[in-house]
């Protein structure tokens, strides 16, 4: 009886042994990926003619780089479009404050304003998606087409 | 047999070792996970509800500190868990103490 308990408690002993180490090395390795990230997100849009997406709130009083791309539309149109700025969130004038450019030959764009609505920055081929001021403090991807055409893409922010 | 007790110092260090281990591998399975692609965070998609914030360096703020918390506490309770049970994980037979409860067990040198 003895030998059979032994016989079972020692590959038990080493398999929770193993079970331990491969845990703390997962945990370890993810959270290591974790921080040495770099400060960069991204926000991924998928919005309906009209349609606006979620408000983001860049950091305060730090510059924030930010790529834009619309990757595509679902009706497979080419509407693809690249655009670049950087931007502030400035607590001191208490509005956003930007400078970049717009894609497709759009040209520069620059700007400060607190007022929902307000033009930032095109992201795609047909100058119909824009990023635009929410408030003071965010911004959000507006879709402003009317041919039916949901509009895919991303805006990459890094501080 | 009559078991033989381990010392309150040592089990208490034993259980320590793994609540702290527990803890942490509790912590990055549970907590909100961010992607990562190309040495970037995925934003994940916010719940659609008007004048919903989405807070970039919140977000990830939240989440490096939450994997620092939990790699630290994982990595000092498997530490800890290794110390503990040296003689076991060494081999060392004459000892024979069970690596959940410490308690003695059967040899197979009888």
């Amino acid at each position: 009886m003895t030998l059979r308990i032994s016989s079972f408690v020692r590959p038990a002993k080493f398999i929770l042994a193993v079970i331990v180490a491969a845990l703390t090395l997962a945990v370890v390795g993810h959270a290591t990926q974790t921080i040495v990230t770099s400060n960069s997100a991204v926000y991924t849009y998928t919005l309906n003619p009209g349609q606006t997406g979620e408000n983001i709130s860049p950091p305060a009083d730090t510059p924030v780089w930010i790529t834009a791309d619309q990757t595509g539309t679902v009706c497979g149109c080419d509407d693809v479009g690249s655009s670049f700025m950087t931007l502030v969130n400035s607590s001191v004038d208490r509005e956003l404050v930007w400078n970049g450019f717009e894609s497709n030959k759009g040209g520069l764009t620059a700007g400060f304003n607190p007022t929902l609505g307000t033009h930032i920055m095109y992201i795609d081929f047909s100058h119909l998606v824009d990023l635009e001021v929410n408030n003071g403090t965010s911004f959000h991807v507006t879709n402003s087409s009317s041919n039916g055409a949901t509009a895919n893409g991303s805006v990459t922010m890094d501080w | 047999m009559k078991k033989p007790h381990l010392r309150p110092a040592r089990r208490w260090g034993r259980v320590f070792s793994w609540t702290l281990f527990a803890v942490g591998v509790l912590l990055q399975a549970s907590g909100p996970h961010l992607k990562i692609k190309n040495n970037v965070f995925i934003l994940p998609p916010a719940p659609a509800s008007a004048g919903k914030v989405i807070r970039p360096v919140e977000i990830v703020g939240r989440e490096r500190r939450l994997q620092l918390l939990s790699g630290v506490l994982t990595l000092a309770g498997a530490l800890g868990l290794a110390v503990s049970y040296r003689k076991v994980l060494s081999g060392r037979r004459s000892t024979g103490h069970n690596l959940v409860d410490g308690t003695q067990v059967a040899s197979t040198n009888s």
